[in-house]
């Protein structure tokens, strides 16, 4: 049986939910009337996360619409690149190459070559792109 | 100058004549009003309004069936609203401290970064500030209608700049942004784990600019909240207030409309069986 991608977040947001619930019992001041302290509204963010996450996944499982692709594997593909040229850019500009933090001209000459290949046009979800 | 203008070519070469804008006299007003009015609501933005007058003047429109064929009408209305909403979002950004879309909660982000908290006694405590917004706001206005009208035929060639040229001019003007803030690239990783979250968002069909407002407005939602339960002693005073009653009734009907929708829908094709 496919995952739907509304059952997949969905299940993230019940997830998150209980994620969160959980972390608000590490907070030592207990929810009173007089003074419910700090652990209320993140106790209300993870009821709403774990709602509205049942609400999608539930809508999702009952609805008999056909999902659109989100997006190709070759779409993936290229966001992964651009995540990882950056992250590289990141990591060199922190620990290799300190003098040259702030600078702008070896950003561009870092990203083009690996961009130039996206010149290419892809289909990526349903229309082409240029 | 004065043949020009009576003639009505006074924007001759630009791409508008005089006479073309006066035809558009009423679905500007009206686009205006539009704009002004979304734009006041919190967390509506421009992207509604835009869709609200483009709506309202085909439904005006003597040949509606001529939009979304290039027709100037429906171009002039999403064009006003757009812009009107950016002075509506304004209000109760200053007046009450509510984001009206997310480029006020974003503005408001970078002001308290600066010690100004936006709200009611910001027009006492920084009032010389908030006037000069408003001033900005106006000259700004003014600065965009002449770079608009000089370069109208330019800013459109823009989007036949190739996505592979386009992407590392975009990715540095967001590094730039991330980095002088703190002029430490600590930043700049930050806006690239948001950036995976963003697509994470985008890939599960959660709209971004919520969790902008809620990042915006969770400190003063809390110690409001905090201060309510502290003077009523339980959580009933929501509920008892009739403005917080109305209020926390249509919040919780948008939290569960969704499934409550869903089951009537379902009631009905009982019925229809």
């Amino acid at each position: 049986m496919k995952i739907k991608r509304d059952q997949l977040t969905g299940a993230v947001l019940i997830l998150l939910g209980i994620v969160v619930f959980m972390m608000t019992t590490s907070f030592s001041i207990p929810i009173t009337g007089a003074y419910p302290g700090p652990r209320m509204l993140p106790t209300i963010a993870a009821f709403g996360f774990a709602v509205c996450g049942l609400g999608i996944l539930v809508n999702g499982t009952m609805s008999k619409k056909e999902e659109k692709v989100y997006m190709v594997k070759a779409g993936w593909i290229r966001i992964g690149i651009t995540l990882a040229v950056i992250a590289a850019y990141i990591a060199a500009m922190t620990s290799l190459l300190p003098w040259g933090r702030g600078s702008i001209f070896p950003c561009v000459l870092w990203q083009l070559p690996w961009y130039l290949p996206f010149q290419k046009g892809i289909c990526l979800r349903g229309w082409e792109s240029r | 100058m004065v043949l020009a203008i009576s003639k009505g070519n006074m924007f001759k070469g630009l791409g508008i004549t005089v006479k073309e804008i006066a035809a558009q006299a009423v679905n500007i007003v009206r686009s205006f009003a539009i704009g002004l009015g979304i734009g006041f609501l919190p967390g509506m933005g421009a992207g509604l309004s835009n869709l609200v007058a483009y709506s309202s003047a085909r439904n005006a429109s003597k040949t509606p069936e001529m939009f979304g064929k290039g027709c100037p009408d429906g171009i002039w209305a999403s064009e006003v609203s757009n812009n009107a909403a950016i002075g509506g979002s304004m209000i109760p950004m200053a007046a009450l401290g509510i984001p009206g879309d997310s480029t006020t909660a974003l503005l408001i982000g970078a002001l308290t970064i600066h010690g100004l908290e936006m709200g009611p006694m910001v027009f006492k405590n920084s009032g010389n500030v908030v006037y000069l917004m408003f001033a900005t706001v106006m000259v700004c206005a003014l600065v965009v209608l002449v770079l608009q009208a000089l370069g109208m035929r330019v800013f459109p060639l823009i989007l036949k700049v190739p996505y592979h040229y386009m992407y590392p001019a975009l990715i540095i003007i967001s590094f730039v942004s991330a980095y002088v803030d703190s002029s430490s690239l600590y930043k700049c990783g930050m806006m690239l784990v948001f950036v995976c979250i963003g697509i994470l968002m985008s890939y599960g069909g959660l709209p971004t600019a919520p969790l902008i407002l809620a990042f915006i407005l969770g400190p003063t939602l809390e110690s409001n909240m905090l201060k309510s339960f502290q003077y009523s002693g339980s959580a009933a005073t929501f509920f008892t207030r009739p403005i917080s009653c109305v209020l926390m009734i249509i919040g919780i009907l948008c939290i569960f409309s969704p499934l409550l929708r869903m089951g009537m829908e379902r009631m009905k094709g009982k019925k229809g069986d």
